[in-house]
Order: C-alpha cells, then structure tokens, then sequence
C-alpha cells in the first residue's frame, strides 16, 4: 500500500479534536455512556461540530469544523460544549476535561463495539485499556506536503512547550503521580509512538511508508502514534502532545499559540531542522511532562540549558507580530500570565483535590468547571 | 457409660442461620456459574430449599425471629436507591416524569380491568392493582450491583423503580382508605388518613436526610463509621415512621432522593454501603425465600399468572412506547420494559400492613398477590439481569465489583 496524495489546504488554518471524559454524576467515575450521547446527538439536526466514539465507552471525541482564527474556533468549541453539556443534563451524565481520569482502574473499561477498537484492544491488550486517556489534537493546515514535514521538525523543538502548556493528568488510580502530564507515559508505551522518521520531501517520506508497509508493522498512518504526524487527507500535521485542558477557552488558546509559532516558523525560517535536532528530544519531552514549565529545555543547536517558563516567554515575545497579525495576541496574552503565575491545569486539580480531600469530588469539580468556565 | 446412641443434635437459631448462609453461598455459586443466572435467585432457592415448603431443616419462624435484620437490609436497599436518584435530573428531562407515568399508569389500569374479571371488591382491585405497579427496589439494587451495571438504560432503570414504588405505596394507602369510607370511618379519614401518611412520611424522610446531610461536617473518614451512621438513619427512619404511622418504605426511599438532591457534594457510599450491608441483603433474600410457599400458586388458581402476564405486557410496552419517545435508544427502550418486571417483596409486607387494618381485606390482596410474588422473585432477576446484559450495560467480567 502507497501513500496517499498530500491534499493542499489554506496555510495556517486550524481544526481541534478533543477526547472528553464521560462521567456517572453518582460517584464521578468514568461510564460507559458513549452510545448514549451519540444516540442523543444523531436525533438533533444541525447539532455543531462532529461527534464521534473513542476507543473505550467512557469517552468521547469532538472536533471542529476548519478555522483561520481564535476568535471563531473558540466560539465553536463553546456552542458544541454547550450542546454536549446540555445531553449531559438530559442523560444524567458529565462531561469534563483533563488528561486521565483521577481514580479510574484500567481494568474497568469496556473497548467501544467497532471493527478497529476491537482490532487495537486484541493487539494491545491492556494498553489498549490504559490508553482511556484524553488528549487534545490541533492541525495546522499546509499548502504542501514538504512545507508539512519543514513543519513538522521545526516544530519538534517546541513540542516540550505544548505539553507544558496543556498538562493536565497529575493523577492516575487516585494517585499524585508527579507528572503535570502522566498521560503521555501511556502513550510512550506504544511500540510505534515517538517522532517520525527524518525526511524532508513527501517522495521520501512515501518511500520509508512503503518500508514499513512492507514489514507488515503498520498498515495505515493511524497505525503511527506519533507526536506530530501528516495527515495527507485533511492536508494538515496534528499536533497530538497536548492533553485536553480542563476548559474549551485554554484549548482554544493553545490552538491560537500554536498557530502563530506556525507562522513565525514558516515566515522566517529561523531553523533548518535536522536529526541531529531529535538528540535532545525525549529528554525535554520528559522534563515538559515531569515537571511542566518548571522543567528543562535543552536547545536542540545551542546546548544551552534553560527553564521551560523563560523559553515559553522569549518564544511569546519573538512571535509576537505574527499572533497579532493571526488575531493570537489576547489568547498568547492569556498564555503568558498563566506561565507567569505558574497557573496550569494540573497545579489546579492538584489545588482542588487537596481542598475537597478525594479523587471524585476533584472529577466533579473538573466537570463543574468544564460546564461553566 | 457409652454415649447415648440416639444423641438428637438439635439446630438452633445460631445454626441455622449459618446453614442459611451456607446454602446461599453454595446457591449463588451454582446459579452464576451453572445456571448463568443472577446469584440472588441463588439466595432464594437457597433458603426456599430450607425453609418448610421443601427440607424444613429451618422453621417459618426464623423470619419472625429475624425480622429487625430482615427490615433493616430492606430499608438500606431502600434508602440506596433513593441516593442514586437525582430529583434534579427530572428538571432537566421531563419527559422522565411523563415515561414513568405512562409506564405505572397502563400497569395500573390494565391489571385494575383485568381483575373486574373476578368478583372483587373495588378497594381490592385497587390494591392489587397498586402491588402490581411498583417494580421490586431490592431485585433491581442487587441485580444492578451484581452486574456492576452503568448505562442510560440502568439509570432509568433505577429511576422508574423509585418513581413506582413512591405510586404504589400511595395507591395502596388510598384503596385502604377506600376501605375506610366503606365501612363508615367517615370521608375525612379516608382522604385524611393517606394524605395523613404521604406528607408525614415525605417530612420525616426530609428530616431524616437533613441530618444524615449536618453529619458532613463532622468529616468522617472512616468507612466503618460512615456505615454505623446510615444504619442508625436507616433504623431511626424505620421505627419513626412505624411509630407515627406513616409508611416506612416511603419514609426511607424520599429520605435517599432528598439527600442527594439536597447538595451537589458527594455523598460517597459503597455499594449497599459496604460488606456489612451486602451482608444484610443476603439474608433479605434468603429468608424470601424461607417464606415463600410454593402452594399459593396452587391457591391463586390462573389469577396470578393472568395478573403476571398482563402486567409484564403494561410494564413492557409503557416503557418502551414512553422511553422510546423519551429519547432513549430503541433497543434499550424495549429491554427497559424488560429489566422493569420484579415485583415486590415489598408488596408482600405491604399487604401484611393492610391485613393488620382489616383483616378479611388485607388476606384477599395476599391470597391473589403471593403467588404472583413468588413467580417474580424467582423470574424477575432473570429478567433484569437479561436486559442489562443485551443492552451492554452490565459489566461483562466481574473485576472485583463496588467503588474504586
């Protein structure tokens, strides 16, 4: 099987998936309600956004349709919020974000009835389990197939800045893991996650597809769990690092950030990405999941050591004209005074769980604020 | 000096109940793992076995003797259903309320019509008729619990029981006020006397749940003592509304409903509130099954199947036809009306109530409703914990069970 033609879409547009908790209002656990809401949304006409099932009955994904700016992107993720929250209220049910589930066992999923979750959960077996974790997908739209793969390593270096900004799964079986991101360890655990392969033309990127193809190790790109990954068919790379923030408005601004450091990084080529660059890649990823923007950025060309935090903000100042021409700067405005004041998800649900004293009331706090913020 | 050869080793209380227990064990084992039916039919044919209908091994009288036990596992089930039934859910769903009126209003009319068949008297009709509404609150907690079910359909499952049960014990109060006005009581005690009854008890659960709800600030942490604290509720309740007159059942089941409504915090109970209270469910059921008598299905001649038959076919199309129309989705819609048949051993307590009233009323209602019951207590299980596992709701394997 060949690769497929790389569609060409506008520069810069922008599509966000998120995968969503559904929570039982009883006791806050994850229930498996999925065919439920798909149900409630199938009898609505004109329902916004798309709605679809993930690979275990306690979750859910939605995404947008295709945006140039925030400002429509947000309005979009608060009206298909809002729809959703309202089935909840018919059914019974919650909705909220955040990376893991704070008290879930593995164990007590139940894999979604379709043809290709049956097909990974037999393949992986409790990984397949495990990975009931929820993440929060931006693409960026490109004109070209080789100008996707310029991205998709230039980007490599600020992967480490997404998952700092995002994290949010500090807790996992009711325990203080330490990570600001501890759902990204359960997707290390896939045999094909990771970076994709240094190419810089589609020709060769086709060629190392037909390789593994071959091999019999994947059959289609889906079978890549990769961080940034091409999506010839939508003409896009996905960003798939970040976990889903614990509100619509920090996923849409994540989406906006990420979208003028696009620009930056296309317009002025500051860097020639090469594979030397990925030396240091596993290691900043850790640190962005350990510690957040409290950990370490090692500068894949310099050597230098810095804090995530100071990295953060030089890269908001540099980028800064190409978020005002986006129509970015309020939400990299919001960005910065969370990295300022060391606000992020994970340090909130950490805040909340200490002051309510269990792992349920944290779930349904995450769920008040999913509703309302 | 040689041991007396005809040594009679006599049973007693302590015995045998530990051969209840045994054979429920041994019971629910065989039914799960050969039968692949519920356990607590287990439970029941367990103690049917050794109750005086088959072996005799344990007399009628232990369900006398463990009465308060028996009372109290009726009343935690009771009161868990009620505190998993959110009052504000019918605010955002209405039609919730619409289902489950269709659903308890054909089961009420079909069965009332279906008994001027036979020469009752009206105030009977309506009773057997009300028995006939309300779904079994202890078969649908323990099957849902056993099966570790989650699901829209399990929710509503939960919900119209609660719902059913609140309609039945009303109607079966205004047929005994019916009574009343027949035989002169005076049309003041018999409107007074269930209006009397609906409010004290809806106040007493209301008092009941505000102070389970005062005890959060008291931040207990241990399981142990948050379970002493729900039984002293689930006692208080019980022998307040014995007291006062008012109806038990009712008292316990709005007490859960208004703890839950009352805050959006968390009230974080195991199932049936722990191992102690699991415990108390199994000898529920094994002592049902101490007291059923097979031979009153002899007695009830072809009315209690008649009575099953056209109930279950009320229960079943209510509920699909209304949940259907509710939003939910057809195939779980249909299983509703199936997951909804237990009928109440509640009923049979009810019945002994009415009977304590007016003898020659009450021993009617129980001669028409007992063998229905023991029809159910058996079929009923079978039937909800079907129409989990077709809808996918129950859990397939059990991994362990409870909250995590």
């Amino acid at each position: 099987m060949t690769i497929e033609a790389f569609k060409s879409s506008r520069a810069l547009t922008l599509g966000v998936e998120l995968e969503l908790q559904i929570l039982d209002t009883h006791d806050y656990a994850l229930t498996p309600m999925a065919d439920d809401l798909l149900y409630w949304v199938e009898r609505r006409r004109d329902h916004p956004g798309n709605v679809v099932p993930e690979i275990t009955q306690g979750m859910i994904e939605i995404s947008t349709g295709i945006h140039s700016n925030h400002r429509t992107l947000a309005a979009e993720l608060r009206e298909i919020r809002d729809f959703l929250c309202r089935g909840g209220r018919e059914l019974n049910l919650a909705l909220c974000g955040g990376g893991t589930h704070a008290f879930q066992h593995w164990g007590e999923m139940r894999i979604f009835d379709k043809e290709r979750f049956h097909y990974v959960s037999d393949l992986y077996g409790y990984l397949a389990k495990q990975f009931t974790i929820f993440g929060q997908h931006i693409h960026i739209g490109c004109p070209s197939p080789d100008e996707a793969l310029f991205l998709l390593h230039s980007l490599s270096r600020y992967i480490p800045h997404m998952i700092a900004l995002s994290g949010a799964s500090p807790y996992v079986h009711g325990l203080d893991t330490g990570f600001m991101s501890a759902r990204l360890n359960s997707v290390f655990a896939f045999p094909l996650s990771g970076r994709a392969p240094m190419v810089d033309s589609w020709r060769d990127f086709g060629e190392y597809f037909d390789k593994m193809t071959r091999t019999g190790v994947v059959q289609s790109m889906k079978d890549f769990y990769w961080d940034i990954r091409p999506k010839p068919e939508f003409g896009t790379i996905e960003i798939r690092v970040c976990d889903t923030p614990l509100t619509v408005g920090h996923a849409a601004d994540l989406a906006a950030y990420l979208q003028a450091l696009c620009r930056y990084l296309m317009i002025e080529r500051p860097i020639a990405p090469n594979e030397d660059d990925y030396l240091v890649y596993t290691f900043n990823r850790f640190h962005a999941c350990r510690f957040g923007t409290e950990g370490v950025l090692v500068d894949p060309k310099s050597g230098e050591h810095l804090t995530l935090r100071d990295d953060i903000l030089d890269t908001l100042a540099r980028i800064e004209r190409h978020a005002i021409e986006l129509g970015a700067d309020a939400a990299c405005a919001r960005i910065k005074s969370r990295v300022e004041s060391g606000e992020g998800d994970a340090a909130w649900s950490r805040a909340r769980f200490a002051a309510l004293g269990s792992a349920p009331e944290l779930m349904r706090a995450q769920a008040v604020r999913w509703q309302h913020d | 000096m040689n041991p007396s050869p005809d040594f009679v080793f006599e049973i007693d209380a302590f015995g045998r109940v530990a051969l209840l227990l045994i054979a429920s064990i041994a019971g629910a084992y065989a039914c799960e793992r050969w039968l692949r039916l519920p356990r607590l039919v287990g439970y029941v044919l367990a103690g049917l076995l050794l109750g005086p209908a088959v072996l005799g091994w344990v007399p009628s009288s232990i369900t006398g003797d463990l009465r308060p036990l028996v009372l109290l596992g009726l009343g935690l089930l009771l009161f868990e259903l009620g505190s998993r039934v959110d009052l504000r859910w019918l605010r955002h769903n209405p039609t919730l309320i619409v289902s489950s009126l269709v659903e308890s209003g054909l089961t009420f009319v079909a069965t009332y019509l279906f008994l001027e068949w036979f020469e009752l008297p009206t105030a009977t009709r309506v009773a057997v008729a009300a028995i006939a509404v309300s779904t079994s609150p202890a078969i649908v907690m323990r099957i849902v619990a056993e099966n570790n079910a989650r699901g829209q359909m399990t929710e509503r499952l939960m919900l119209m029981t609660a719902l059913n049960s609140l309609y039945a014990i009303l109607l079966l109060k205004i047929s005994v006020g019916m009574v009343h006005f027949d035989r002169d009581a005076g049309l003041l005690r018999a409107i007074g006397h269930p209006l009397y009854i609906a409010l004290g008890s809806l106040l007493l659960g209301g008092a009941l749940a505000y102070g389970m709800h005062l005890t959060r600030f008291a931040r207990l942490k241990r399981e142990s003592e948050r379970f002493a604290l729900v039984i002293a509720v689930v006692l208080l309740g019980t022998t307040l509304a014995d007291k006062l007159g008012l109806s038990v059942p009712m008292a316990l089941l709005c007490g859960g409903m208004m703890l839950r409504s009352m805050t959006e915090r968390l009230h974080l109970f195991p199932e049936h509130f722990g191992t102690a209270g699991a415990l108390l469910v199994i000898i529920l059921f094994t002592l049902t099954g101490v007291a059923l008598d097979p031979r009153h299905v002899l007695v009830g001649g072809v009315m209690p199947l008649g009575l099953l038959l056209i109930r279950g076919l009320a229960k079943y199309l209510g509920a699909y036809v209304s949940a259907g129309y509710g939003g939910l989705a057809p195939k779980k819609a249909a299983w509703l009306g199936v997951a909804l048949l237990p009928m109440s051993s509640l009923a049979v307590l009810q019945a002994h109530e009415v009977a304590g009233l007016y003898a020659d009323f009450g021993d009617d209602i129980i001669a028409i409703v007992l063998g229905a019951v023991l029809m159910m207590e058996l079929i009923g299980p079978v039937a909800t914990q079907l129409a989990l596992r077709r809808t996918g709701e129950a859990k397939a394997a059990d991994g362990g069970g409870g909250l995590t």
